[in-house]
C-alpha cells in the first residue's frame, strides 16, 4: 500500500525535498530513483488510485462474462470515438483509458491523443516493447542538419539503459548488430514454425536484415519479487502476477518501501509556480479533481512526467512577466516539434505448410525486424532520410480470422472453425517521423475543460519523407514475405491519424543550445534549473523504436544529476 | 450481382439519386423495430443453430446464443444493419412458408439449410472496395450479422470456448513449435 497524502493545511506539510508530476512510465521512475537517493518526493497524479492487482477488476474474466464478449461496443465507438481507436481498447481495458467527453482537445487536424488518466498512467495498457536507440539515432540530426543537434550520444546513456534493464525484466535475444544495440536481457520469448521459417529466409536473401523476437518487458522469469509471465497475453488488463512491467508493480512500490513516497492522486497540476528574484520554480499549483479545491505545493526540485502533451500544457499554462509564453520557453520551442511514430502499413502473407505444427500457450509479443534503411552507404536511400523497424507476427487462423471469409454454415463452418486454419504473418513497421516545427501543441486561447483549464489545440501533419518512407514499407514487407515463399501477399496501409502510435514525443527538446532547445543535456530547463523534465516532450528526434524505455534510462540519469546538483547546492 | 454492383456504383457517383431506389435506402434508416426482434426469440434460436449446430460438442442454442444476438442486435449494431436484420428475420417465415408450407422452426433440418442458403446467396456482401462502401453505407446483410453474431456468441461462451475448442485461461509458459495432436482444436483465446 502507497501512503495516500491527504490535503493539510500547513506550508510546512505542503513542502516536499521534490515533486513529481505524473504517476506513469518516467513519473515511476522519478519517484523511485528520487525516493531510493533520500528525497521526499511527492508525486502529483491527476487520475485516480489504481493499486496493484486490487484495482484489475477484469484480470481473471472469462470472454463470457464481459456483456459484448470483447466485441467493438458501439456506444464507445460513438463517445469516446478518440480512446476506441486503440486497438487494444475494450470492455476488459477501457477503465484504463479518459473518457474522451470529460477531457476534450482540438484537433485543428486528426490526431488521436490516446490516454490513460490513473496512477500508473499507459504503464498499464502499453504493449511493453523496449528497444534502445543507437549511436546512428543520436547522430543523425548532426549528420543532415535536421533539427538540433541531441546534446548526448550512445555512450552517455548506455549505462542507464544497462540500469533501467535490470530492474524493469525485458525478455529478448542479443543480436550484435552496431545500430541496434543488445541491452541486459532475461530469456527470449520462442519464434514459432512459420517465424522461424521467415527468420532464415529474412537472413539468405538479404544481407543487411535480421528478425528477432520482440524486445518485451515481460518476465520470462521471476524478477525483483515480480513474475513470471504466465503467457495470458492479457496485459493490457493489469497483470495479477506481476508478470509485466508497470509503474503500479515496478517503480511505485519500491519507491514507496524507502519511506520517503507520498502519492496525490485526483491532483490535476495546473501550473508550476515560479519565483523571478530567485529564478527557480517553487511548487507548483494543484486543482483537486473532485472538488475544484486549489493548493499549491513546495519543492526544491520539480519534474515533470505528465507525458509529453500533457507536459506542454502546463508548461504553456506557467505564464509569467519574465516567461509570457510558458515556463522556461524563451527559445520559443515549446509545443513545437511534435512527432509520433508512423505506422499501419505493412504488409501480410499466408504460409502453405506446418500444416503439421502449432504453439501452446499465448506470448505476449511479436517479432521484431530492426531497421535496415540509411544504415550504411549501401542501404542509403535517395527518396527518404531515416529509416523503421517491423514488428509482425506469425500464428494460425482461428475461427475469429476464418468466419468472414468461410462460406457457409452447419456442421462444415463448424468444424473449419475449430481446427487451427493457414498459417499467416503479418508484419507492420513503425517509421521515424521528422521534427517539424509546425508540428505543434499550443493552447487555445478561450476554450476551456471543467476545470477552467485551457484546451490544448493540436496541429499535425506528415511530410514528405514520410510519405515515401511509407511506400517503401509497404514494398519492403510484401518482397520479404513474398522471397520468403508466402502466398496472397498484401499491402496493406489503415488511415489511422496521426498519434495512433502512442509515441507522442518532442515537445520540449534536448539541445546544447538554450536559443534552440528547452532541456540541457540531463534534461534540465536551460531557463529554469530546477525543473527537470523527462517524458516523451525532451525528445529532439523520435528514431524508430518504441521509446519508453529511452524515457526510463534518461529520467533515472536525470534524477541521480538533481540529486548531485542539490547536494553541491547548486539547486 | 454484378448488376447489384453495378447499381451501387451508380448511387455512389450520384448520391440520393433515383437510380437506387429511395424507397428501400430510406428504410434501411428507419427507426428499427426492435419489439419485434423480442418477439422472434424462438425463430433466432432456430436460425442460429443452424449456423452452429449440435454435434459431437453443444450448438448455438445449448451455448445461450440467441440471448446473445438478440443483445447484439438491439444494442450494439448500426441502424442500417439493424434495419436489414430485421427485414431478413420478417422474410424468413414468408420464404419457408412459400417452400415448405411451413415456418422455419417447424421446417425439417434439411429444409432448413435450404431456407438459409437463400439468404446466404441473397446476403453475400460485394468484394474489395464495393463491399466496404457497401457496409458504411447501408450496413451488413441480414446473414452477414447472424452469422457474424453466432459466432462470436459462439466461440466466446462457456460452452464454445471450452467444449468446441482449447480453453487455457492461464498457460503458464509459451512453447512455439508443437506437433499437432490428433483432433487439435484451435486455441480459443488469442
Ligand atoms: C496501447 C499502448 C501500447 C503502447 N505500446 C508501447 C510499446 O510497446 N513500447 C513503448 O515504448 N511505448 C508504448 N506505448 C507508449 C507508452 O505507454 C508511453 O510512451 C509511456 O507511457 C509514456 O510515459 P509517460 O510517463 O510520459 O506518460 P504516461 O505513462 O502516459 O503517464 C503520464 C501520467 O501523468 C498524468 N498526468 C497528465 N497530466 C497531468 C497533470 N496535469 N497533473 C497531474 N498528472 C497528470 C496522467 O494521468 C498519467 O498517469 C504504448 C501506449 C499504449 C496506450
Amino acid at each position: 500500500m502507497i501512503p495516500i497524502h491527504s490535503i493539510s493545511k500547513g506550508k510546512d506539510v505542503r513542502t516536499f525535498d521534490a515533486i513529481v508530476v505524473g504517476s506513469g512510465i518516467s513519473g515511476g521512475w522519478a519517484a523511485k530513483e528520487l525516493c531510493e537517493q533520500g528525497l521526499k518526493t511527492l508525486v502529483l497524479e491527476r487520475g485516480r488510485n489504481v493499486e496493484h492487482v486490487i484495482d484489475y477488476p477484469t484480470a481473471e474474466k472469462n470472454s463470457w462474462e464481459f456483456p459484448y464478449r470483447l466485441s467493438s461496443v458501439l456506444q464507445d465507438r460513438q463517445q469516446n470515438p478518440v480512446q476506441s481507436s486503440c486497438p487494444v481498447y475494450n470492455e476488459g481495458t477501457k477503465h484504463f483509458f479518459v473518457n474522451d467527453q470529460e477531457h476534450p482537445y482540438i484537433q485543428e487536424k486528426p490526431f488521436s491523443w490516446i490516454r490513460g488518466y490513473q496512477v500508473g498512467g499507459r504503464s498499464l495498457t502499453w504493449a511493453r516493447q523496449c528497444y534502445r536507440l543507437g549511436e546512428m539515432d543520436f547522430e543523425a540530426n548532426a549528420r543532415e542538419g535536421i533539427a538540433v543537434d541531441w546534446p548526448i550520444r550512445y555512450k552517455e546513456i548506455e549505462p542507464w539503459y544497462d540500469y533501467v534493464e535490470k530492474f524493469v525484466g525485458i525478455s529478448g535475444q542479443a543480436e550484435g548488430l552496431a545500430h541496434f544495440p543488445d541491452g541486459q536481457f532475461l530469456p527470449p520469448m520462442e519464434l514459432n514454425c512459420v517465424e522461424k521459417h521467415l527468420k532464415q529466409q529474412v537472413s539468405r536473401h538479404y544481407k543487411d536484415r535480421i528478425l528477432t523476437i520482440g524486445r518485451v518487458a515481460n518476465l520470462t522469469r521471476g524478477w525483483n519479487g515480480r513474475g513470471p509471465c504466465q503467457h495470458r497475453n492479457l496485459c493490457n488488463r493489469g497483470c495479477p502476477f506481476g508478470g509485466y512491467f508497470s509503474s503500479n508493480s515496478g517503480t511505485l512500490p519500491v519507491a514507496a518501501a524507502t519511506g520517503n513516497l507520498t502519492l496525490r492522486p485526483d491532483s490535476i497540476v495546473a501550473e508550476v509556480l515560479y519565483d523571478e528574484q530567485r529564478n527557480r520554480a517553487t511548487g507548483v499549483r494543484v486543482i483537486d479533481a473532485h472538488t475544484q479545491e486549489v493548493t499549491d505545493y513546495f519543492a526544491r526540485i520539480i519534474f515533470l512526467n505528465a507525458s509529453t502533451i500533457a507536459t506542454t500544457s502546463i508548461l504553456l499554462n506557467s505564464v509569467s512577466h519574465r516567461f509570457p509564453n510558458g515556463l522556461g520557453n524563451s527559445s520559443d520551442q515549446i509545443g513545437h516539434n511534435l512527432m509520433d511514430h508512423f505506422m499501419m502499413g505493412g504488409a501480410q502473407g499466408v504460409y502453405e505448410g506446418f500444416e503439421d505444427q502449432y504453439y501452446t500457450g499465448r506470448r505476449p509479443t511479436g517479432f521484431y525486424v530492426p531497421r535496415f534503411r540509411n544504415i550504411s552507404p549501401e542501404t542509403q536511400r535517395k527518396d527518404y532520410l531515416r529509416g523503421f523497424g517491423y514488428q509482425g507476427r506469425g500464428e494460425r487462423a482461428e475461427w475469429g480470422d476464418l468466419y468472414r471469409n468461410t462460406a457457409g454454415f452447419g456442421e462444415s463452418l463448424k468444424e473449419t472453425l475449430t481446427k487451427p486454419g493457414p498459417w499467416n504473418v503479418v508484419m507492420g513497421a513503425w517509421g521515424e517521423t521528422l521534427p517539424y516545427d509546425d508540428n505543434r501543441v499550443m493552447l487555445d486561447d478561450t476554450a476551456k475543460d471543467q476545470w477552467g483549464l485551457p484546451l490544448v489545440r493540436i496541429n499535425f501533419k506528415y511530410r514528405e519523407n514520410e510519405f515515401n518512407m511509407r511506400s517503401d514499407i509497404k514494398d519492403s514487407a510484401a518482397e520479404m514475405l513474398d522471397r520468403a515463399g508466402f502466398k496472397k501477399v498484401e499491402k496493406f496501409y489503415f488511415d489511422q491519424p496521426p498519434g495512433s502510435a502512442i509515441h507522442e514525443m518532442g515537445t520540449a527538446r534536448m539541445g546544447r543550445d538554450p536559443k534552440t532547445s528547452v532541456l540541457n543535456a540531463f534534461n534540465q530547463m536551460h531557463d529554469v534549473k530546477n525543473v527537470y523534465i523527462t517524458d516523451g516532450s525532451c525528445m529532439t528526434s523520435s528514431a524508430c523504436q518504441n521509446p519508453s524505455l529511452t524515457y526510463m534510462a534518461l529520467t533515472a540519469r536525470a534524477c541521480t544529476h538533481a540529486v548531485s546538483e542539490m547536494k553541491k547546492l547548486n539547486l | 450481382m454484378k448488376r447489384r454492383q453495378a447499381l451501387l456504383g451508380i448511387t455512389l457517383l450520384s448520391a440520393g439519386s433515383v437510380a437506387f431506389s429511395s424507397y428501400k435506402w430510406l428504410s434501411w434508416y428507419k427507426k428499427p423495430d426492435l419489439v419485434y426482434v423480442h418477439s422472434q426469440k424462438e425463430l433466432l434460436a432456430a436460425l442460429a443453430e443452424t449456423i452452429i449446430p449440435t454435434t459431437d460438442t453443444p450448438g448455438a442454442i445449448e451455448a445461450g446464443v440467441p440471448d446473445f444476438i438478440l443483445k447484439m442486435v438491439v444494442e450494439n449494431t448500426m441502424t442500417a444493419s439493424q434495419n436489414r436484420f430485421i427485414d431478413g428475420l420478417k422474410a424468413v417465415d414468408p420464404y419457408a412458408i412459400n417452400r415448405f408450407g411451413k415456418p422455419y422452426v417447424k421446417c425439417t433440418r434439411d429444409q432448413q439449410n435450404e431456407v438459409m442458403r437463400h439468404f446466404e446467396n441473397a446476403g453475400k456482401p460485394f468484394e474489395g472496395i464495393p463491399g466496404k462502401v457497401e457496409r458504411k453505407l447501408i450496413g451488413n446483410s441480414f446473414f452477414t450479422t447472424l452469422k457474424q453474431y453466432t459466432c462470436v456468441g459462439y466461440f466466446t461462451s462457456r460452452l464454445g470456448a471450452t467444449r468446441s475448442l482449447a480453453y487455457v485461461f492461464t498457460p503458464g509458459g509459451y512453447t512455439g513449435c508443437v506437433p499437432l495432436i490428433t483432433g487439435q482444436k484451435s486455441w480459443a483465446i488469442r
